[in-house]
Order: C-alpha cells, then sequence, then structure tokens
C-alpha cells in the first residue's frame, strides 16, 4: 500500500519535472513567443530616449531591447534583449551594455558574428544608429573588464556559450 | 536501448560533475585578466604594424601589438593579425610569490613557463603565460580600435560578474530529476508486484 503510494507520487513529480524540462526547451526554441506589445509599453519609464530594438543584419537578428537593472542580481528579459539601464545609451559617450539569453530565438547565433558586422539600434523616437563590431571574445563570467567605461561610443553585447554555459561571448562595437 | 539512453544521461551528467570537481582541486588562484576587447592598464608599447613574436609558437605574425601593464605583475598582450582572424590576448604572470607547486600547477593548466621575461620585453624574471583567442577587426594600424586603456571602473557598483544568460544547467538538472523520479516509480511498481 505504502510502496504503491510512494510509486503514484514519484510518477506524478517525475511527469511534472519531465514536462518543466520539456517546457524550458520550448522556451529557447520557440521564436518570439513572449512578445507582449504590453512588456514594452510598460518597460518605458522614462521620457529619456532609450533602444527599443536590435537588429543584426549578418545574423537575421532582430529583437526588442529592455531596461534592465543589477541590484540584486542581473535581470535578464526572456523575451528579447536586456540593455542594462546603468550604462549610458548606445551612441553616447561610454561603454553601452546589452546581453541576452543564448537561446536560438533571442542571441544565440551571436558567437557566428565577426568584425566588421554592423549592429543596428533603434531608438524610442525612431531614430537609428549604426555600431560596427571591432573584436569578440570567449571570456570568463568573472572578467567584469569587458564592463568597464570607456571614453569611445561603443556597445558591448554578450551572451552565455561554452559548455553548460560557463563562459560568456562578448562582441565589441564601436558607433560607425 | 533504454539502458543506453539512460547511460549516456548518465554520462554526461556525471561528466559535468567531475569536471567541475577538478576545476576545484586547483590550488592555484590565477588572478583576473581585463579582456583583449576592452583592455585596460598602462599602455607600455604599442606598434600599429610589424611583424610579432607570439609565446609558445615559432611563427612570426604581421599586425598590431599593443602590450598593457595590469600591475607589477601581470601584463597583457593583444596581437591583431592586419587580416583580423586569429587576433590572440597573450597573459603573462611574473612567478615571484608563486612556489614551483603552483607554476607545475598552471603549466599543467596550459601556462607557458619563460625563464626570461627580458627577452620578450618583460621586466627581468621568469613568467608563466598563456595564449587566448579572440577576433578583432585587422587592418594596418587599426588594431582591435583599444589601444586607449579603459578606464578599469566597472559600469553600476561592484558587480561580481557577467549575467548569467542560459540555462541549459537547470533545464538537464529538471530534465534528469524527473527521469530519476520517473525510474523509482516503476522500480516501486515493479518491486511491489
Amino acid at each position: 500500500m505504502m510502496k504503491s503510494f510512494a510509486s503514484k507520487i514519484c510518477l506524478i513529480l517525475g511527469i511534472q519535472f519531465v514536462l518543466f524540462a520539456g517546457f524550458l526547451y520550448w522556451q529557447r526554441i520557440t521564436p518570439q513567443r513572449l512578445a507582449f506589445t504590453s512588456v514594452e509599453a510598460s518597460a518605458s519609464v522614462s521620457s529619456a530616449i532609450k533602444p527599443t530594438r536590435i537588429t543584426i543584419p549578418s545574423l537575421a537578428i532582430d529583437l526588442p531591447i529592455f531596461p534592465a537593472e543589477n541590484t540584486s542580481g542581473w535581470q535578464v528579459h526572456k523575451n528579447g534583449v536586456s540593455y542594462l539601464s546603468s550604462s549610458v545609451v548606445p551612441g553616447e559617450k561610454g561603454n553601452s551594455i546589452l546581453y541576452g539569453h543564448n537561446w536560438p530565438n533571442l542571441l544565440g547565433d551571436l558567437p557566428k558574428i565577426t568584425p566588421d558586422s554592423t549592429i543596428e539600434i533603434t531608438y524610442s523616437d525612431g531614430t537609428k544608429n549604426v555600431f560596427v563590431v571591432s573584436a569578440t571574445q570567449e571570456v570568463s563570467p568573472k572578467d567584469t573588464s569587458v564592463l568597464a567605461k570607456t571614453d569611445d561610443q561603443r556597445v558591448t553585447l554578450y551572451t552565455c556559450t561554452g559548455f553548460l554555459d560557463s563562459k560568456r561571448f562578448v562582441a565589441v562595437a564601436m558607433l560607425k | 536501448m533504454k539502458q543506453l539512453i539512460l547511460g549516456i544521461i548518465v554520462s554526461i551528467f556525471l561528466t559535468s560533475l567531475s569536471s567541475h570537481s577538478a576545476q576545484s582541486a586547483y590550488a592555484v588562484t590565477v588572478p583576473q585578466y581585463p579582456s583583449c576587447v576592452a583592455p585596460s592598464g598602462l599602455v607600455k608599447v604599442s606598434y600599429p604594424n610589424g611583424t610579432h613574436g607570439i609565446v609558445g609558437s615559432s611563427l612570426d605574425y604581421t599586425g598590431s601589438d599593443t602590450v598593457y601593464q595590469i600591475n607589477s605583475d601581470q601584463v597583457t598582450q593583444c596581437f591583431c593579425p592586419n587580416d583580423g582572424n586569429g587576433g590572440i590576448q597573450t597573459n603573462w604572470l611574473n612567478t615571484t610569490g608563486l612556489s614551483q607547486e603552483d607554476i607545475d600547477v598552471l603549466k599543467h593548466d596550459g601556462w607557458i613557463l619563460i625563464p626570461n621575461g627580458t627577452l620578450w620585453g618583460l621586466d627581468e624574471g621568469s613568467y608563466l603565460a598563456k595564449n587566448i583567442d579572440f577576433t578583432c577587426k585587422g587592418g594596418t594600424g587599426s588594431s582591435n580600435g583599444q589601444t586607449q586603456s579603459a578606464s578599469g571602473s566597472v559600469l553600476a557598483g561592484a558587480i561580481q560578474a557577467l549575467a548569467g544568460t542560459g540555462n541549459t544547467v537547470i533545464m538537464i538538472t529538471i530534465f534528469l530529476i524527473g527521469l530519476l523520479l520517473l525510474s523509482a516509480a516503476v522500480a516501486l511498481r515493479k518491486f511491489q508486484k
């Protein structure tokens, strides 16, 4: 009787765990399934011009950008690219930090980017800036040097890579 | 077939565990080096073009080369070839303060021991060096666009690490737990009979 009960519990929990793992996998591969327009609208909390969209033509990447914070840990959006709102707006003097999941529907193809590729950033006022990739590298997650302030006008875009997401792929692009 | 699939899953899990424990076993803490995509430190030398040597290789490399002094013990060399492909970051670590055991561990981890740093334009003493690949924008004098030194201060206060932008580990772990629970359910049913 007891074993039968335990067996049923294991069966129910086991199915739930496997289904949840399946959901996480589906979340990674389903393009734009969470691109709710309401999220984009609510993300616009400042009247200042903000980046709203990132396009990388060579990789066929075209994604919304959402402001994110790093207060008690990194905020990572699941339906677009996160923009660290404490960094400068892309195109202003300094280092603008953008990052996103390495899921196929987000920045999964980012490691294929090459120097001289272009990254287009569209802003909330409809204007656009073009950045040209100057360097890329796979770094340790502890390498925060890529977040350092700079005197140029750059965008630093990164995502997870490597075995079990143990590394970060970083692309640096300069304003054209 | 079921046993084969289960075996593969268990092997992946054990491999990830063993690699993690192997990393933990190393006692030597290597200081952090800035990436050549955002180098920091004092520019020691900078050549917009020329032929350069790379530690651990007997070949000549043509392109730009900038060397950054991070502190008295650490130097980073950023070499960018003219065609942009195959940029090499060489991290140099003065062995002063390292025991022979530390040096042996780092050599095992891919670092190369250079007995005389002056032959490479460094200060006197022996160094350990390690090469890391990166890509850069080639062309004479273009370097990687990084000959200026970054300020070194990190945005948004004391950020300890970059954001985790993948959930592969969580996904695999949840899947494995599910499989284990299902296996337990099957085993309990069989045992019951």
